[in-house]
């Protein structure tokens, strides 16, 4: 038996991989989902979208400082993530670090205007702004 | 106090699924008895008294609470009454906004999946 198995998946299975992460941090099964992440991370280590995903389920427990981490790493892979940035976003937005994440947000929706990640960082540049949210 | 108040009193450990909770949570009942509730079973009972005349003020009893301080009105003067819509229209608001974030997000979770299988 090889000393390290050398796995190479599939886009189709990689992908497989991440929708079954994202259904898990759904279902708030933090644990499994992260090792999901973990292991897709493993897997494509140049790819930041388990890192943002990773960072995500951080934010899902609160864990913002740990959130932060995962996504300037994800920027450092990437530093044109859209996908990273609004969720940089997200996560200063409900730190109440305002001005932060109005910055990264207006970054992220210039990189993606038309895109689900720009959508994603205008709705939550309404929700900064809304009185009930100050 | 109504909800709206939840909203905006997230605490650190606050997120989009929180703050859903929050406005989606009816409003705590207080010293007045609920001025929500009140407002909702008048709204409610309104209506049905349109489809099903005498029901309304069944629901609205129902809802409102059907003691002194309880059906449609009460003791409310008119000011009152739309200070409640003001924040029910604004609980609405921020209740719509933070649903579509929910949307947005899962969106674009399948968007960065499809991109990097993509590339």
């Amino acid at each position: 038996m090889p000393a390290q198995w050398n796995v190479t998946p599939g886009r189709d299975e990689t992908a497989l991989l991440m929708e079954a992460g994202f259904i898990l941090r759904e279902a708030r099964r933090f644990g499994e989902a992260r090792e999901v992440f973990s292991g897709v991370r493993a897997l494509q280590p140049s790819n930041e979208v388990p890192e943002v995903a990773l960072g995500t389920i951080a934010f899902h427990e609160g864990n913002y400082d740990a959130a932060r981490r995962h996504y300037r790493k994800a920027l450092e892979m990437n530093p044109r993530s859209a996908f990273a940035l609004a969720h940089l976003g997200e996560t200063e937005t409900f730190a109440k670090n305002h001005d932060a994440a109005r910055q990264h947000l207006k970054k992220a929706l210039e990189l993606d205007p038309r895109g689900s990640f720009g959508k994603l960082a205008r709705g939550l540049l309404t929700l900064a702004d809304h009185p009930a949210f100050k | 106090m109504s909800s709206l108040m939840g909203i905006g009193n997230v605490g650190s450990a606050g997120n989009i699924d929180e703050l859903i909770q929050a406005a989606s949570t009816p409003a705590q009942q207080t010293a007045a008895g609920g001025g929500f509730r009140k407002v909702m079973g008048g709204v409610l009972g309104a209506a049905a008294n349109v489809f099903m005349p005498g029901v309304g003020g069944v629901i609205s009893n129902l809802i409102g609470g059907s003691g002194a301080a309880g059906g449609l009105g009460g003791n409310m003067s008119p000011a009152t009454m739309l200070q409640m819509q003001q924040q029910m229209a604004m609980e609405q608001e921020a209740f719509t906004t933070a649903s579509t974030i929910m949307k947005d997000r899962h969106d674009s979770a399948m968007t960065a999946i499809q991109n990097s299988k993509s590339n």
